[in-house]
């Protein structure tokens, strides 16, 4: 794993709800490179909440209006994940996370044609859920 | 010949990616230090889906920049994203349609020459040349380190543009082979990060041999070979089995294995009709101490010294990659690519008028 500052967005972590249950929590991040690519390109997406880590099946990548599993992400070529530009993650975790300070990290590797290893990148901030 | 700068968006990625400045600042902040073409990374700069399919009124609004601050949209940066499916490589067909949507791009703003990636297939690039033609923009394959314009590489695309008598087509070297040290702001985050200083002194001194050797050495190097790029093409996978020795780690071999080399400048010289554009690549603007500013890692005053002798009539294009060597969360030091391409064009315009 690699760190890097400015991955994780400090502002818009929250609890998730649906049909008024809490279904998880989400964090913003931005792509962990310095140019845009197509959403396909992503290797994988880790978030951690106090020191538990996230992967797969339980979370949920949203860009431009639309929202993908990550195995979804995989054949989505002609949406660009913009440089700069924040994803919503929502991690998918019943009744979410308490209210107050959590320690949280946004993690993603990219799958760059030129590049020898594809790492996890991104870093850790202390986030206060409302 | 008049000296022309300018400087790629690259320059100003941390700056953009925070949210602290927008492509319109970043045009406006080259105008204002008296660069004159700007160089692009479609996919880094252009707003939101614009890469796919640009949009009217965004096309105006790029050219009523380039008008309002008198800039030349310069080049446009190719990428080869063959592995944009995880089950299999992009036949060549698709990685040509690739590059021909990007030449749609550069053509629909302005620009003259394209940076095509030195890692893209070579039966890639054979196929692309007429495409320069077809679109009346240059394709400039890039030398970046620790490729060298003494290989059989370089010879191939050399044959090749000869071969075809395309006038669209040549070279962009970076000038990361240029390199005359492990840049000392990677050496600066190794050592945060916990490196062991003495191995990095071991392997500044090593690197600074082969440096010395390859450029007064007529040796080519092979490097058509797929790894090349990461394989210690420079003469370092030795000394990192001496880094290993020596109980080096991971912090220390990503030192010595960095993307990083040294042609002799005066090689330019003989590749001059070739020469496009250039990615004058630089990593860390400090004071010479005689009113001026240096980076003690580029050669870039030799460089912009043979290029001028020669009669090169392309733009020095300022190519900032200082950011990423300070993004490590135990860093304080923010840099500012707005001062960094001022003091790196302080620099060349300098070397340009002195002997």
């Amino acid at each position: 794993m690699e760190l890097r500052k400015y991955v994780l967005v400090e502002d818009g972590f929250c609890n998730v709800k649906k049909d008024g249950e809490t279904i998880g929590f989400q964090v913003k991040m931005r792509i962990p490179y310095y140019r845009g690519t197509p959403l396909s390109l992503i290797g994988d997406i880790m978030v951690s909440a106090d020191g538990v880590e996230y992967t797969g099946n339980c979370l949920l990548f949203t860009f431009a209006g639309e929202t993908y599993t990550m195995d979804e992400l995989t054949t989505v070529t002609r949406q660009y994940w913009y440089y700069g530009a924040p994803a919503t993650i929502t991690v998918l975790k019943p009744g979410g996370l308490e209210p107050g300070r959590h320690r949280i990290g946004a993690f993603a590797s990219m799958r760059i044609s030129y590049m020898s290893k594809e790492e996890l990148t991104g870093n850790y901030a202390d986030l206060t859920l409302e | 010949m008049a000296l022309k700068l300018g400087a790629s968006s690259y320059s100003w990625q941390d700056e953009y990616y925070t949210g602290k400045m927008s492509l319109e600042d970043c045009i406006s902040n080259l105008h204002s230090i008296g660069g004159t073409g700007f160089e692009l990374i479609p996919e880094q700069m252009l707003p939101e889906n614009n890469f796919m399919k640009l949009s009217d009124s965004f096309v105006d609004q790029w050219y009523s920049w380039m008008d309002k601050y008198q800039m030349t949209p310069t080049c446009c940066d190719i990428f080869d994203d063959y592995n944009l499916y995880r089950n299999r490589t992009l036949t060549v067909t698709e990685q040509l349609e690739l590059i021909e949507h990007y030449l749609k791009v550069a053509q629909r703003l302005g620009f003259y020459c394209v940076r095509v990636l030195c890692r893209t297939p070579i039966e890639v690039l054979e196929a692309a040349l007429p495409l320069g033609e077809y679109y009346g923009i240059k394709l400039g394959l890039e030398i970046h380190a620790p490729l060298s314009m003494h290989s059989d590489w370089a010879d191939r695309w050399r044959e090749m543009v000869a071969k075809s008598g395309t006038k669209y087509a040549g070279f962009i070297p970076d000038f990361g082979i240029f390199s005359k040290r492990p840049y000392t702001v990677s050496l600066a985050k190794a050592i945060r990060l916990g490196a062991n200083p003495q191995i990095l002194e071991y392997i500044l001194e090593e690197y600074k041999k082969r440096a010395k050797y390859f450029s007064e050495s007529n040796e080519r190097r092979e490097m058509l070979d797929s790894g090349f790029l990461d394989s210690g093409a420079f003469g370092m996978a030795e000394v990192v089995e001496e880094v290993k020795r020596m109980g080096g780690g991971p912090l220390e071999i990503n030192v010595a294995m960095s993307r990083y080399s040294y042609d002799n400048p005066k090689w330019l010289v003989e590749n001059m009709p070739l020469l496009i554009h250039t990615h004058a690549k630089f990593y860390d603007m400090q004071p010479d101490g005689l009113g001026g500013f240096t980076d003690p890692n580029i050669d870039t005053e030799t460089v912009v010294k043979v290029m001028r002798d020669g009669g090169y009539n392309g733009y020095f294009s300022s190519e900032y990659e200082g950011h990423g060597y300070a993004r490590d969360p135990g860093c304080d030091y923010v840099p500012d690519g707005r001062d960094q391409v001022r003091m790196h064009h302080a620099m060349i315009r300098k070397a340009w008028e002195e002997q």
